[in-house]
């Protein structure tokens, strides 16, 4: 498990696709942080936090399912996944070492960027402490939201080989999760009955408590179940797939 | 060791790939899978390694383990090659690793680009790449689907070198649609047409068919039975102009001991020559 996972994270950093898309996340976020206008912290006018983790769970949305899909479909295109399975090796096994591989480059993205968050506590003119326990809150509440994204990307890939089309699908089906679901819950037609549902079936809700330093049981078993749910369709779907 | 299948049958979809297949190999035999493209070949391969399930029938094969390189020879391309070979022997939970690794590298000619990224070498050396990791773990059976796909005539003859030299204790079967390929490297020929196998035929390994024929002209009838009591002849049959077909299955020539006996019975030959009933002529 350790040598597929080793080898899934230096996959990603050893083409020039791996460090140009974190850099031009980096930069796409220095650019709506500090640059653009009305979406920067100085049109904001808060030296808060709150922007900076909406702006990221936005981001990863579509970031995710980009770099995520090509830990697949590379599979795919070199015709690597018959190399797997001629190793004997299990699917659940080489998923779940690309899914820990695609979280460590999403903790990797989120330190990086972390710089942004120090400058704006520094930039706080009203205290001088960074509040550390709402920090890592939300920081809880994103890596579980990226974790699901991550998950969801790899069992689309797993069904759609297509890579622009599995990184499409991908998309809308995180951002139906992350936000779809708490729209559907503002129509009329749910008001009173399924809106209640309807709004914790979506992640942003979840996210939203934890960054309130609310962790509820049901928070865990919702993100943990979607990304076990998520790998173990891909695996049934990649174990019954010939070759 | 051996390596039984019986009754291996598969379809994609309403298409029969493979039907009713049966096969039996020995240890040290290399094995050639011979037919056109679509006759079944690297599907009944997949199967016997492990890799697509068939949807009726079954694989004895023991204890025995398998080296599969699949006709597409996947390799990541952008490890390098001892890199690669040492993830292999990981995923393959080899214990001596560096030295499996090393003996894999020095016996399939990696030296000169084991330091190497894989999408630098030629298409030969990616093959070689394909067999050490095949051969890494030592395996009992190895198979090879279509391995000289794209090589050069060089790199053909050093390849045969290769598959020779590891075939002593093992079973190979290697698939090809090229009769002189399967001609020059294996001893038994299995002919796939239409998911069946068609025909399965010993073959001498220095290239030449065993079977063949031998028609026989004399000027007089002749006692079949003396015919049939040389060795290696399978079958003879007559016509009425006194021509005798014997069908033989042997490595030598038998030319001379029938000879001896058509003088042996005072018969006088008109002609007798000799055909190899060759795999081109099964083949079409």
């Amino acid at each position: 498990m350790k040598a597929l996972i080793l080898k899934e994270f230096k996959d990603y950093w050893s083409n020039s696709f791996g460090l140009i898309s974190v850099a031009v996340l980096l930069l796409l976020a220095f650019l709506f942080l500090w640059v653009f206008p009305d979406s920067n912290y100085l049109s904001y006018g808060l030296a808060e936090g709150d922007l900076y983790f909406q702006f990221f769970s936005y981001l990863l949305l579509f970031a995710v399912p980009a770099y995520t899909v090509g830990f697949l479909a590379n599979e795919y295109r070199f015709g690597t996944e018959e190399l797997l399975r001629s190793l004997q090796i299990n699917w659940r096994s080489a998923l779940l070492a690309k899914f820990v591989a695609a979280l460590l480059v999403l903790l990797m993205i989120l330190v990086l960027s972390s710089t942004h968050l120090y400058v704006i506590y520094k930039l706080n003119l009203n205290s001088s402490t960074i509040p550390l326990a709402q920090i890592i809150g939300s920081y809880v509440g994103l890596i579980g939201v990226g974790a699901c994204y991550i998950a969801i990307s790899l069992m689309v890939t797993s069904f759609v080989q297509q890579t622009t089309a599995s990184f499409v699908i991908s998309v809308f089906v995180c951002f139906m999760l992350f936000s779809g679901f708490n729209l559907l819950s503002d129509l009329p037609v749910f008001e009173g009955g399924l809106d209640f549902w309807l709004e914790r079936l979506s992640l942003s809700y979840h996210a939203d408590q934890i960054g309130r330093g609310i962790l509820r049981l049901s928070t865990l078993v919702y993100f943990t179940a979607l990304v076990i749910w998520s790998i173990w369709l891909a695996s049934f779907r990649l174990n019954t797939k010939e070759v | 060791m051996s390596l039984i299948a019986r009754d291996i049958t598969k379809s994609y979809g309403v298409q029969a790939v493979l039907d009713q297949v049966d096969l039996s190999l020995d240890k040290g035999e290399i094995v050639g899978l011979l037919g056109r493209n679509g006759a079944g070949k690297s599907t009944l391969l997949k199967i016997i390694a492990g890799i697509n399930r068939p949807d009726q029938g079954e694989l004895h094969m023991g204890s025995n383990t398998i080296g599969y390189m699949s006709e597409r020879n996947p390799l990541y391309p952008h490890m390098y090659v001892t890199e690669y070979l040492s993830w292999v022997a990981d995923m393959r939970t080899i214990t001596d690793r560096e030295s499996r690794v090393a003996w894999a590298v020095e016996k399939v000619g990696l030296d000169e680009v084991k330091t190497k990224k894989i999408n630098q070498l030629s298409k030969g050396f990616k093959q070689r790449v394909g067999l050490a990791a095949t051969l890494l773990s030592d395996p009992d059976i190895i198979i090879l689907d279509e391995p000289i796909n794209g090589l050069d005539p060089i790199q053909i003859t050093q390849y045969r070198t290769l598959i020779k030299s590891i075939a002593t204790d093992k079973i190979i079967i290697l698939s090809s649609h090229l009769i002189q390929e399967i001609e020059a490297l294996c001893d038994r020929v299995l002919l796939l047409r239409d998911g069946k196998i068609v025909e399965d035929r010993a073959l001498q390994r220095t290239g030449s068919d065993q079977n063949h024929t031998i028609i026989l002209e004399l000027n007089d009838l002749i006692d079949i039975t003396k015919l049939e009591s040389i060795e290696g002849v399978v079958t003879v049959s007559s016509a009425p102009d006194f021509t005798y077909r014997l069908e033989v299955q042997s490595t030598d020539d038998i030319r001379t001991d029938v000879f001896d006996i058509v003088v042996e019975q005072g018969l006088k030959i008109k002609e007798m020559k000799m055909e190899q009933s060759s795999l081109q002529q099964i083949f079409e």
